[in-house]
């Protein structure tokens, strides 16, 4: 891929080289008008002859009957044999208006007729191409063709200092630079000016192989920032027109394979049968609490800071572990913009600003604010009396600065905080307490160096800072979460090239200090505590080429040390294949161990944690199948296995975060034990197909995932299992800035217990229920219909997009979660939400 | 947010509460004739049901001390004698039973504790073969320690299973928690319309060793206007609203402490066309 930095020329109006014919003069005196040809003969002059760029004429005899056709041509005055056979030809296809005598009667006439090659006048403008890797870096030697509609192609070889001055005429072209194993960079250039052009292309480093697990990459590819190229790109201009999206570049995760949808749109991602909480969020390969505002409205950052989404379902490489489910690392650039960028946009949820600025040659400082608002405009309303309901509101902010040095060193560094809050507050009358309240905040500094030594290149990055969530009931109960994070890593890697072995090496520690306290009346004894505790984690893998497979061996050691104790070292061995079958074939096969570490309080002795607690673990494997069908579309299939051991079991009647509804049916008390199990299987298909002005994207996954807390009990569907679920998704570019897309998304209802009669407590007046098979009975299947409407205007120095984004166009009714009236009497489910209009405007400079 | 904002919008709508009124078949109150027992004690306790239908309920009144193994301290009496059956129960029955003199050997010093469930499950006739096997003398005692057992195999509607506490001490009898009075203070006719709530107000009498009860009440017409009112200085008032319909509706009205003490008052009150509707027709 590459990046066009700067079109801003055009070409002068010039038609395609044609073939000219001197006016044919008769040659039988008895003539008194000659034949004239009814249209232009269309020669198709030599290749060789329009390289050479000469101006060249063939003199031709054509004999003409008396209805104009052309009985013979011979050549009179010739060039070469190839030019006059074309001349020829075409004279012999020619037709001609009869020859006329003196009465008007036609007759037959031999005419000499001379066709002319004229070669296209001299370009009148000149592109001045600079050929550049991601890091600015000149690429010498690199090929680049330009190609016209008609065929004509220009172009030539870049210099030493990666330029190429190529001289064209105005119009449609295609340019490709290629050198060596580089991808290609295509574009089309429609250019309707005549001058000096200064055009930048970035070429991508050779195709990387995507980590073991790293199944899709969504590149965040603006027009103004460059980015490097990547197998499975999904560009930032598609998803910010993505129906459902509302532009987010995160959010596009959400319709990708091996994703369940979550309960009433929580955000949260439920990645291959595994709960939210197995699943982790990095930025730039640090971890991070959340990565979705409440109800997963938006990122927690903006998405311009972002250049790749990376999303790594399981099965992934030995740099990342601690966690059973999945991953979606955010990537910011690892290179300098070429050029300003400001936006601002509104919404019906938020408002948003963001900004690039250059500060010196090699400088950049980055800057985001976003707020909500939904407070703002709820909240008159529903506070009319009675409790004030505090809808929820969040904002983040984003403050970075990248600086690279000539030697291809670079520092990065980033402050991000997020906070959101939902409150209810008691009346006035009553003091304002808070009567419910939850909120999640967190700030974060980033950090990166890194610096190449020859081929590899050494990385080290920090991340950390204060999270704190917390939950408060009515001055009666609280509940929070405030623990000190960080994570240090150190990393050195050598990509693979060609037959090179490529290595990565690299050491991961976590630590912190995690304090809680959980005192919420009807959850069990109050359990507060804190602990320091660090978590190291070498790990290293190499990959093999072996000729059209690559082997990726790896190991990752995790140790989890905390006051109490510690658990005992877990080696995860890792291993992934990427076979080519043919040019557009590969075959991926992966498989590994992946460890998980329990939660702080169920190890800590101060409430009713075991400190003899033992990692969770998994036994991942994979096999998938990647076809190119063209340079336009790509299908993606794979299988996948996950075998869950050492789960953590118990306590389940203790208050806990949830990143979704609580669970219902009967609750395991019992004390914390390894002794849980489950198995997950299931296949993935991802279909893309991608036109100029056209994005479509399909995605099914089909899968079934079990559990068994502990092993005198049968077997149950997971929580969120989700045998089906299928997300589709096309946007299509209308002329005159307008854009359509559409977004059709069903899946299974997720599994519940259900309530089979119910027992009437009289003491405390309350509805116990009787619980019947564990996750026995199914939600309805959800459906929705997501459509999404853009226009955009572009002026002379900025551009306004107008978005309606109608989430649920149909007003289907989808139970989300399962409830039940007050005495269990009849289901009462919560449903979905209605139609959602949402509009907004975003501005750009 | 749902339940929230509902529950909120709930809270400002006059009206009665939903969950005051008893529109199927419910066991209502399962009332010990004491608030604290000694171990071994023999008990009586009133069960009162509410029946819409006005069929009659087959009725089945047992008590177990559970042991943590799914099993009762009971389970040493014979079914046939620690289970009580009564058919066609109308509202309000008594059944005995006896408590187990083991739990001499549980009990803490000087304080009561809950230490026994007596349970209660009304079916409308023929819907619930345990009781037929209760009988029979022929039920497994593993469901009476865990009623959950055979709850999932009976319907919902025309079933219900209450359960209340038995409080047991090793405290001499005049040391023993008294159960509340309570007394209705207006003696007004019970009549009312669905536009005017009717006030009852009671006068509740109590030893002091508990604190302040609360009271709620339950109607098979209609309903309260609140899920439950504190008393304050002996006295609470709850408000009744008639349902639309004419007619007949069975009133109970329940102060509970949180030491096993317990009272009712239960009557009849009539539900009469509201004037606006009176004047319409």
């Amino acid at each position: 891929m590459f990046v066009l930095s700067a079109i801003t020329a055009a070409f002068a109006a010039e038609p395609p080289p044609a073939p000219t014919a001197e006016a044919p003069t008769a040659e039988a005196p008895a003539v008194a008008a000659a034949p004239r040809p009814t249209t232009p003969p269309e020669v198709a002059w030599p290749e060789a002859l329009i390289a050479a760029g000469a101006p060249v004429s063939v003199t031709l005899a054509v004999e003409i009957d008396a209805l104009g056709a052309v009985r013979s041509a011979k050549v009179v005055v010739g060039v070469d044999e190839e030019t006059d056979a074309a001349a020829v030809a075409a004279a012999l296809a020619a037709t001609f208006t009869p020859a006329t005598d003196p009465t008007g009667t036609p007759t037959p006439a031999t005419i000499e007729w001379v066709l002319s090659y004229e070669p296209p006048p001299r370009v009148t403008a000149t592109v001045v191409l600079l050929v550049t890797d991601a890091a600015g870096v000149p690429i010498p030697d690199a090929a680049v063709v330009l190609r016209g509609d008609d065929g004509v192609a220009a172009g030539g070889r870049t210099d030493a200092t990666g330029a190429l001055t190529v001289e064209v005429a105005p119009g449609s072209w295609t340019l490709e630079a290629t050198e060596g194993a580089r991808p290609p960079a295509v574009t089309a250039l429609s250019l309707d000016g005549a001058r000096r052009t200064e055009l930048q292309v970035v070429l991508g480093e050779p195709e990387r192989e995507l980590p073991p697990g790293e199944d899709y990459v969504v590149v965040v590819e603006g027009t103004r920032t460059p980015t490097d190229t990547t197998v499975r790109v999904i560009s930032v201009e598609e998803i910010r027109y993505l129906p459902g999206t509302n532009g987010d570049v995160v959010k596009v995760v959400q319709n990708l394979p091996g994703v369940a949808r979550p309960p009433l749109g929580i955000g949260q991602l439920i990645i291959r049968g595994t709960s939210p909480e197995d699943s982790a969020y990095a930025l730039d390969g640090g971890s991070i609490p959340i990565v979705f505002h409440f109800a997963g409205l938006t990122t927690v950052m903006a998405g311009d800071l972002l250049q790749e989404v990376a999303y790594l379902p399981g099965g992934y490489g030995v740099r990342y572990g601690r966690q059973l489910g999945g991953l979606v690392d955010l990537r910011t650039s690892d290179s300098l913009p070429d050029e300003r960028h400001t936006y601002v946009s509104v919404d019906v949820f938020q408002a948003a600003a963001y900004t690039q600025q250059k500060i010196s040659e090699r400088t950049y400082v980055w800057g985001s604010v976003r707020r909500s608002y939904i407070d703002a405009v709820l909240n008159p309303i529903l506070n009319n009396g009675g409790s004030q309901f505090q809808a929820p509101r969040y904002y983040d902010g984003q403050l970075r600065v990248r600086t690279e040095a000539e030697g291809g060193a670079s520092f990065d560094a980033m402050a991000l905080v997020s906070d959101d809050r939902f409150r209810v507050l008691g009346s006035e009358d009553e003091g304002g307490e808070v009567q419910i309240g939850l909120s999640t905040t967190f700030q974060k500094l980033r950090l990166i160096w890194s610096r190449p030594y020859g081929p590899a290149t050494l990385t080290a990055s920090l991340i950390g800072g204060p999270e704190r969530q917390e939950f408060a009931f009515a001055g009666s109960g609280e509940a929070w979460e405030r623990p000190i994070r960080g994570q240090l890593r150190v990393e050195a890697e050598r990509p693979t090239d060609g037959a090179a072995v490529g290595w990565r090496a690299g050491v991961d520690v976590a630590g912190g200090y995690d304090q809680y306290r959980y005192d919420v009346p009807g959850f069990g004894p109050l359990e507060a505590g804190g602990t320091f505790l660090v978590a190291p984690a070498p790990y290293a893998e190499a990959t093999l080429p072996l000729g059209p497979l690559r082997v990726t061996p790896g190991v990752r050691v995790d140790t989890w040390i905390f006051e109490d104790g510690a658990l005992a070292p877990s080696v995860d061995p890792r291993l992934a294949t990427r076979t080519r079958l043919t040019r557009s074939t590969d075959l991926i096969v992966s498989g590994g161990q992946f460890s998980q570490a329990p939660e702080t309080r169920e190890l800590l002795l101060e409430g009713d944690g075991v400190p003899d607690l033992q990692w969770e673990r998994s036994i991942q494997t994979s096999l998938g199948v990647k076809q190119e069908l063209g340079r336009a579309a790509s299908v993606e299939l794979t299988g996948f296995r996950s075998d869950l051991f050492q789960l953590v079991s118990g306590r389940e009647d203790r208050f806990r975060f949830f990143t979704g509804p609580p669970p219902s049916g009967p609750l395991d008390s019992g004390p914390y034990e390894n002794v849980g199990t489950g198995l997950v299987v299931g296949g993935e298909a991802l279909l893309r197909a991608q036109t100029d002005r056209t994005v479509a994207l399909a995605a099914l996954t089909v899968s079934r995932s079990i559990r068994q807390d502990r092993p005198d009990e049968e077997a149950s569907l997971f929580e969120y299992d989700q045998p089906i679920v299928f997300n589709g998704l096309v946007s299509h570019e209308l002329n005159k800035g307008w854009r359509l897309g559409a977004r059709v998304r069903t899946s299974s209802g997720n599994p519940f217990t259900p309530v089979v009669n119910r027992v009437y407590d009289l003491d405390s007046r309350v509805f116990v229920p009787v619980y019947g098979e564990p996750g026995s009975a199914r939600l309805p299947q959800f459906f929705a219909l997501d459509l999404r409407f853009d226009k955009e205007w572009t002026f002379r120095t900025w551009s306004l997009a107008l978005y309606l984004d109608l989430q649920n166009a149909t007003n289907s009714t989808n139970p989300e979660v399962m409830s039940w009236t007050y005495d269990y009497g009849a289901t009462d489910p919560v449903d979905s939400l209605p139609t959602v209009p949402a509009f907004g405007l975003r501005g750009d400079w | 947010m749902r339940p929230l904002l509902l529950a909120g919008l709930a809270a400002c709508a006059p009206g009665p509460n939903e969950e005051t009124l008893v529109a199927e078949l419910r066991v209502m109150l399962i009332v010990p004739d004491a608030a604290e027992y000694a171990p071994g004690d023999v008990y009586v306790t009133n069960t009162i049901v509410f029946d819409p239908s006005g069929e009659g309920a087959d009725l089945l009144v047992w008590s177990c001390t559970p042991t943590g193994e799914a099993t009762c301290l009971e389970d040493e009496v014979s079914v046939a004698d620690r289970a009580r059956v009564v058919r066609g129960v109308d509202t309000e029955t008594a059944t005995d039973g006896q408590l187990s003199a083991a739990l001499a050997a549980l009990l803490p010093a000087g304080v009561a504790v809950p230490t026994t469930s007596v349970w209660a499950l009304a079916c409308a006739p023929g819907l619930c073969p345990i009781i037929d096997d209760a009988d029979a003398g022929a039920v497994d005692t593993a469901d009476l320690a865990d009623p959950t057992r055979f709850m999932g195999t009976l319907p919902m509607v025309g079933v219900s299973l209450g359960r209340t506490s038995v409080w047991v001490s090793d405290r001499p009898a005049e040391e023993r928690h008294q159960h509340p009075v309570v007394t209705r203070v207006d003696d007004g006719p019970l009549l009312g319309t669905d536009q005017e709530p009717l006030a009852l107000t009671f006068a509740v009498a109590e030893d002091g060793q508990a604190d302040a009860p609360t009271a709620y009440g339950y109607a098979t017409g209609g309903g309260f206007g609140s899920v439950s009112e504190d008393v304050i200085d002996g006295a609470v008032s709850l408000d009744w609203y008639a349902p639309a319909e004419v007619g007949k509706q069975a009133l109970l009205v329940v102060v509970r402490d949180a030491l096993g003490g317990v009272a009712y008052w239960r009557d009849a009150a009539t539900s009469q066309p509201s004037p606006t509707a009176a004047r319409t027709r």
